[in-house]
């Protein structure tokens, strides 16, 4: 069944000329090239209400914590991550980093998940992501040499991971533990490629 | 809240109806934080455009001794001679000013601790001296409580404060020291200085007295969203009466070097609602603030798009949240704010301290070189790790 969109998103996505798209994309569409230029250049929340709208239809509200500590080889082939060079003078900006996400996850089918990095992004941009259309986290919050017994973990380890349990239900998704290697793929190429998002 | 529900709020957002602190509350509850942006969104642009505001400003503290307690505050330090009490002499301070870099400086904006070591006229000689070195500047200084602090020390009324301290140099207040104006909440977080009747009372002696000033709201620590809501309103109420506030700013909670670390912070999700929700309950107050110190700047800047129209200013030298653990930088250039406002799709308008323009500047860089920029940032931060 096609994900309906609420009458706000609706009108926000009329209002920049994107309804059409925007149904294209909830019947199953990858946007093309084409779309994804316009989208760039359309409002960053009407984009990533739509994003939201695919997440929710293909993710649901769970959010998968793949940590990288326990399992380097979670970092699997077409993971999409976001580089640190975060600030106010140089680098990506927040918002321009959201409107990826949102872009990503609107260029890769629905039931493919979608990941940040919280490394990368730092906490807040990462949860703010979460809203924009990731659904998945992947960081570092346990180091293998803290594991001599299975199950066993620190307390360090636990306050994160209570921490980052709390981001995740506060964004309003429930959270679940990757704790071995992960089936997660990420796929942005072909769609969200830079070099095709160019007008 | 169902779909239902929400666009019955919606609807009364758009009839410039005015919402209800059941409706506020309904709006922080909402699962959808982009619907809930969206409207605020919505109430922006109306207000304001795309026009966003910040200023060229610096942050100066001229004592950390204070003799309240509260609990979330880790900049006073509660006697002089304390390790890490500070209290400025006027020379220091009247050079900070003499020696700022900026030309363009417009304001000052001063907060302190309640300091029961300095006399009253040594506030009015401190306000006098930077008037003397900068006659054009704007003094935005004193909390409601530093106010409340004084009347109570020296024996006057506020309004007696409050003209004396604007015949030395004062022009504006800042809102700092509302915390959480519900006595439920403000008796277990900071029982001994103004209670909320007194921050109110406060602004009312201001306003009466011809003076706009801003109001804010901590949150993120152990009140419930009933209580923010309740805060909102009785802003709101004031904002009726008086006319007299220009921005709303909300203050997110820091949890290191106070009494309550064991609190977690609110988080980003929560600074984008709060935005949002305080951008659709106060109808009257016409700015609200993403101040970049508080939310940090990444969030802040996303913020533009939840419902704030203005990103405060460079600051350059803030300790008070950076006592409490903050990490972002100590100050931002004014390119650094033009670039945020610019990369958020808004206009920047450089203000001065009552929102007069001094410059608006052009909305971006011409559009083609903009689409260079925006591709090599989708370079720089699109990573496929394969």
């Amino acid at each position: 069944m096609t994900p309906a969109l609420r009458p706000l998103v609706r009108r926000a996505l009329e209002a920049g000329g994107l309804l059409d798209l925007a149904e294209r994309v909830l019947a199953g569409a990858l946007p093309s090239p084409a779309d994804l230029a316009r989208l760039r250049e359309a409002d960053v929340l009407a984009v990533a209400a739509l994003a939201d709208v695919v997440r929710e239809a293909g993710q649901g509200d769970e959010v998968l914590l793949v940590d990288l500590g326990l399992s380097p080889e979670s970092a699997v082939p077409g993971a999409v991550h976001a580089r640190p060079a975060l600030g106010a003078s140089e680098g990506a900006t927040g918002l321009d980093v959201l409107h990826e996400v949102a872009l990503v996850r609107l260029a890769t089918p629905a039931t493919q998940p979608v990941a940040v990095s919280l490394d990368g992004l730092g906490d807040g941009l990462a949860q703010a992501a979460l809203t924009f259309g990731a659904s998945v986290l992947v960081g570092t919050w346990t180091r293998r040499t803290s594991l001599p017994v299975a199950g066993a973990s620190d307390a360090a380890v636990l306050a994160r991971k209570a921490d980052l349990a709390g981001r995740v239900a506060r964004a309003g998704r429930r959270p679940r533990w990757v704790d071995g290697p992960s089936p997660v793929m990420v796929v942005s190429e072909g769609a969200a490629a830079p070099e095709e998002m160019s007008p | 809240m169902t779909t239902a529900r929400f666009d019955e709020i919606a609807a009364k957002v758009r009839a410039g109806t005015r919402l209800t602190e059941e409706d506020g509350l309904g709006l922080y509850l909402e699962p959808d934080l982009l619907a809930v942006g969206q409207l605020a969104n919505e109430v922006r642009e109306r207000l304001h455009g795309d026009r966003t505001y910040f200023n060229v400003n610096m942050r100066y503290e001229a004592t950390n001794v204070c003799e309240a307690s509260c609990r979330f505050c880790a900049f006073a330090k509660l006697e002089r001679g304390k390790p890490g009490a500070h209290t400025s002499t006027h020379e220091e301070a009247w050079r900070e000013l003499a020696e700022f870099p900026d030309p363009r400086l417009s304001e000052l904006h001063m907060v302190n601790g309640l300091d029961p070591n300095l006399a009253f006229e040594w506030y009015e000689e401190l306000l006098r001296g930077w008037k003397r070195i900068r006659p054009a500047i704007h003094l935005k200084c004193f909390t409601a409580v530093e106010i409340h602090y004084f009347a109570q020390k020296f024996g006057m009324t506020y309004a007696e404060v409050l003209r004396r301290l604007m015949d030395a140099g004062l022009d504006t207040m800042p809102g700092g020291g509302a915390e959480i104006l519900h006595p439920e909440v403000r008796a277990r977080i900071s029982r001994d200085k103004a209670d909320g009747d007194a921050y109110l009372a406060v602004h009312r002696a201001a306003h009466g007295l011809g003076m706009k000033t801003n109001c804010t709201m901590l949150y993120g620590h152990i009140e419930t969203l009933a209580h923010r809501v309740d805060h909102l309103a009785r802003l709101r109420a004031l904002q009726d009466e008086t006319r007299g506030f220009q921005c709303f700013i909300p203050l997110a909670f820091h949890n290191m070097n106070n009494a309550m670390e064991q609190l977690p912070e609110p988080t980003a999700v929560d600074d984008l609602r709060t935005i949002s929700v305080a951008r659709l309950m106060l109808d009257n107050i016409p700015h609200v603030k993403a101040y970049w110190v508080s939310m940090t700047v990444e969030t802040a800047q996303i913020a533009l798009r939840f419902g704030a129209d203005d990103l405060d200013g460079t600051i350059v030298h803030e300790t008070i949240y950076h006592s409490a653990g903050s990490t972002v930088p100590m100050g931002l250039t004014r390119d650094d704010l033009l670039r945020l406002i610019r990369e958020a799709g808004r206009v920047p308008v450089e203000r001065d301290s009552l929102y007069g323009v001094v410059e608006e500047y052009v909305r971006a860089i011409a559009p083609e070189a903009s689409m260079k920029v925006r591709d090599r940032n989708a370079k720089k931060h699109l990573e496929l790790a394969r």
